[in-house]
């Protein structure tokens, strides 16, 4: 072969490799025309205004108001949140500095574990074990609603939450621990005091990311929360809904066109809110990646030790002494 | 200042003086027939080691890579604790007390602060990294006494003058040098007994290297100084005392040579003592 | 001065015995109680995973049979054969999509591609895209599948679906595989006139093989346990005639797809739908099981031979003995 064909080749190979790459890019962009072009066709025949501030979704009379479906993932991911994250950051900061290691392997498969269950079988015995217990807990009717759907999204999103937090808290543990030792705190003084605070963009990361996990989990929840759209709840155990829950519910049997337009239009705006969540974690990364670089602008080059020259040095003092 | 040398019939080298009885001894940490190992005592790392570190001195602990001067240091206020299967033999005394028999590992660490290779000052402004020890005994400590234990701390660290305008800047702003004359003012802001100085220096320019050599002649005249390091010129202008550690071929580190800094630069007992200082080796 | 402790100079004997300040009491019950915190949330979260796998294998087990495992449903024999069929036969086509795709842009991503804003853009689309909620591709797939390809509902809608959703993951976890292969093999084949093709094809893919093995399998687990979006893409039932078909067109349904549907619209005329649910379950955990071991396992072989290209230094040597 000669130099021209190998070259050829080389190309070749290289745009192939590409052509894979790129369709990441050309998904991203298909994603947000398609799902964005169908959902918008909603407003040639239905208000916006009455979409957004609507406050009951009713597929029978033709109304589409969101705020049912916001307020409902809203509220569950809110409750979520409120609970899950101090849970993940004390089992976290067990695992970096607490956990004697077989403990923190059995936390780590357990983690894994949780991450790695499909969110069907949460959903399964969230109904066989939650809904009855929230049912005679709370005297009410259905047992389904807000309460139950965000008891199962507490432990859903610990594995997103755990994990990235364990990360976070490991890193500033591995630079400040001896400094805090050595003045002398107590480990919960050391942690709450100095590796917390330390950690706090990793932690705003996993919470974020956390927050889209809860967002976005359709199964689970709208197997308990009793997809309830024409009004906002007024309690935590009635019928409820959430965008996922809702789409999932409808769009399979959504006939008409409007109908399924609303539909997508929904899921453009967990679209939009997947987008601005990875916009803000690339926010908060950043402002982390770019700190450590003005410190290091600053700071001096490192002098290595070199134990000969000095002694020269010190053999000439003393000469000349 | 030198306290009068006595002389140890067991290691037959200059000693600080004989601790008196009742009032404060002139020895601060004494290591009798010490012994450390790491993997629940699969290796040793030190070996038999007899030292006695006068107070209100620099003493300098020098030696070979993997001589186990940093192991001894980290010894003194038990750092190694963090480290799982560490197993430690003989006595090591601070004040006449083991320091392995403390119960109280908290309160031992106040008495003996350290200052570590890398400067490590907490992600906090400047003010809040230096008040960080006092405010773990915030008890009965006001807020003005803090303020004014902060000052005194940075004045005695010699950065009160480049800082005293951005106290609530971030620590992690300065310059690496400055950086490490805070972790300093930190570590003296509990006013501790004992500074443990794990090659300060290491990661600093000659110009901030000799600022905080500069420091440690002036800190002496409060704190005992333990002092690890690389930079045999280093060890010759900052310390009184020296010791010289080295491995046998089993990587054991033992203790060769102790005595007056200048005994030891100038009329080594030892012939690896001799070597390494003319630098045919390590 | 110096030997004054804050509250003005203890005898240093009380050093050793333990009495402290009170401030410092008071500090050591608050870290007494944190660990013990700390402990509960772990021991909690360690028991409900517990529990959780415990109550659906004692569930689910007992409905194990010859009939239920490998027999179509019917009116008086909840079985799930042919669900467990289309799981597999979904899981093999999305692999099919999704591995050469994966592989294929982990590789460009890695060897290929120089810092800019190309490069740049893949990035941030593989980031955004693994954030995306798996419903809205269910929702992408509903719109470009089953309408404007006219798939209609069915196996392939939903693989193709599965497959862009499940690309971020496999591109992520194979790069990083890639990228694990120290530089020193390439240069090693570089030197010997190899091309960069042949270089990535004969050093870098088989060292990277137990990593790439990783990211196949961590995907299969995220694809058998995937549900929203197939009930939006192929449909929720099997129709007889479709049975252990190997048809693409025709509509499917998971396990995972057939828990939701015998829980939440029901086997019409079937007695004992839970004992059916608690079944597909079971399976679906067992599944899930095996796959995380495979994961373990490959995880394992990937750090000893990291670990063998790098050997650590001997006992004493890795901690920090005196330097």
């Amino acid at each position: 072969m000669n130099t021209a064909t190998l070259r050829r080749k080389a190309i070749f190979v290289q745009s192939i490799f590409f052509a894979t790459a790129a369709v990441l890019i050309l998904t991203s962009i298909a994603l947000v025309l398609f799902i964005g072009s169908q959902g918008l066709r909603l407003f040639t025949t239905y208000s916006p205004a009455d979409f957004f501030f609507g406050t009951s979704w009713n597929q029978s009379t033709h109304t589409y108001g969101v705020i049912p479906l916001l307020y409902g993932s809203l509220m569950t991911t809110f409750l979520t949140l409120l609970v899950s994250v101090p849970l993940a950051i004390l089992v976290a900061i067990f695992m970096v500095e607490v956990a004697p290691a077989p403990m923190r392997r059995v936390m780590r498969s357990t983690v894994e574990l949780f991450a790695a269950l499909p969110s069907v079988i949460f959903g399964l015995l969230a109904l066989t074990i939650i809904v009855p217990w929230v049912r005679e807990t709370f005297n009410a009717p259905l047992g389904k609603g807000i309460l139950p759907a965000t008891i199962v999204l507490i432990f859903m999103v610990q594995p997103t939450i755990v994990t990235i937090t364990e990360d976070a808290v490991r890193t500033s543990a591995s630079s400040l621990r001896e400094a805090c030792h050595a003045v002398g705190a107590t480990r919960w003084q050391m942690l709450s005091g100095v590796i917390i605070p330390a950690s706090r963009q990793g932690i705003l990361t996993a919470v974020i990311l956390g927050l889209g996990r809860a967002v976005g989990e359709t199964m689970a929840v709208q197997m308990v929360i009793g997809n309830i759209t024409v009004r906002i709840p007024k309690t935590l155990t009635e019928g409820a809904t959430t965008m996922p829950a809702t789409i999932v519910t409808q769009l399979p049997e959504a006939a008409d066109p409007q109908t399924r337009s609303a539909l997508i239009m929904v899921g453009f705006l967990l679209l939009i809110i997947a987008f601005a969540l990875i916009l803000s974690v690339r926010t908060v990364t950043g402002r982390s990646s770019k700190k450590p670089k003005a410190v290091k602008a600053e700071a001096p080059e490192p002098v290595s030790p070199d134990p000969r020259d000095p002694l020269r040095e010190l053999e000439r003092e003393m000469e000349a002494s | 200042m030198s306290p009068q040398p006595i002389t140890d019939s067991k290691q037959g080298v200059v000693l600080g003086q004989a601790r008196t009885n009742g009032g404060m001894s002139q020895i601060e940490i004494e290591a009798r027939d010490f012994n450390f190992f790491y993997d629940n005592g699969g290796f040793k790392a030190l070996k038999d080691i007899n030292l006695r570190m006068p107070r209100h001195q620099v003493t300098a602990l020098i030696g070979p890579s993997g001589c186990g001067k940093s192991t001894f240091l980290r010894a003194i206020n038990r750092m190694h604790d963090q480290t799982p299967g560490t197993v430690t033999q003989g006595e090591l005394l601070f004040e006449g007390e083991d320091i392995n028999r403390a119960e109280d590992l908290i309160v031992l660490r106040r008495k003996i602060g350290m200052i570590f290779q890398r400067p490590n000052p907490f992600p906090m402004s400047i003010f809040d990294n230096v008040a960080y020890g006092l405010r773990l005994e915030a008890q009965g400590v006001r807020k003005s006494e803090i303020n004014d234990r902060v000052e005194q701390a940075l004045r005695d660290a010699y950065l009160w003058d480049e800082v005293k305008d951005k106290l609530r800047h971030s620590g992690l702003a300065l310059s690496g040098g400055q950086q490490q004359r805070l972790c300093i003012a930190r570590a003296i802001a509990v006013k501790p007994e004992v500074l443990l100085m794990d090659e300060p220096c290491a990661a600093l320019d000659p110009i901030a290297t000799l600022a905080i050599e500069e420091l440690i002649n002036e800190l002496v005249k409060n704190y005992t100084i333990v002092i690890v390091t690389h930079n045999m010129q280093q060890a010759a202008r900052v310390s009184q005392y020296t010791a010289f550690f080295t491995t046998d071929d089993s990587r054991t580190g033992q203790l060769v040579e102790f005595g007056h800094t200048t005994d030891i630069f100038t009329n080594p007992k030892d012939s690896r003592t001799e070597d390494y200082i003319t630098g045919r080796f390590g | 001065m110096a030997s004054q402790g804050l509250d003005g100079g203890r005898p240093l004997n009380e050093v050793f015995t333990g009495r402290a300040t009170r401030s410092l009491r008071r500090a050591r019950i608050v870290d007494r109680f944190a660990t013990g915190l700390m402990w509960a949330a772990a021991l909690m979260l360690v028991a409900v995973l517990f529990a959780v796998i415990a109550s659906l294998l004692i569930a689910g087990i007992p409905a194990f049979s010859p009939e239920f495992l490998f027999t179509p449903g019917t009116f008086t024999n909840p079985g799930i054969g042919p669900q467990i069929w289309c799981t597999f036969y979904v899981l093999f086509l999305t692999l099919l999509i999704v591995v050469p795709i994966g592989t294929g842009a982990a590789v460009y991503m890695s060897e290929y591609a120089r810092p800019g804003k190309l490069t740049n853009i893949i990035r941030f689309s593989t980031e955004s895209l693994a954030s995306v909620p798996s419903i809205v591709y269910g929702v992408f797939g509903s719109i470009v599948f089953l309408v404007m390809m006219g798939l209609g509902y069915s196996i392939l809608s939903g693989s193709l679906t599965l497959a862009l959703l499940n690309l971020p993951l496999m591109v992520r976890v194979a790069e990083d595989a890639i990228r694990s292969v120290p530089g020193s093999y390439r240069e090693a084949s570089l030197a010997l006139a190899g091309s960069k093709w042949e270089t990535t094809r004969k050093v870098v893919l088989p060292a990277a093989l137990p990593g790439l093995l990783t990211a196949i399998v961590l995907t299969a687990g995220r694809i058998i346990g995937e549900t929203a979006p197939l009930i939006l893409t192929m449909g929720t039932t099997i129709s007889p005639n479709a049975y252990y078909s190997l048809n693409p067109l025709s509509t499917g349904e998971t396990l995972a797809v057939h828990i939701w549907v015998i829980k939440i619209i029901g086997l019409p005329g079937v007695p004992n739908s839970q004992a059916a649910a608690d079944g597909s379950a079971a399976v679906l955990l067992l599944m899930v099981l095996v796959i995380n071991i495979f994961v373990a396992y490959f995880n394992t072989r990937l750090e000893r031979r990291l670990r063998g290209a790098a050997p650590p230094p001997r006992a004493g040597g890795s901690k920090k003995v005196g330097t």
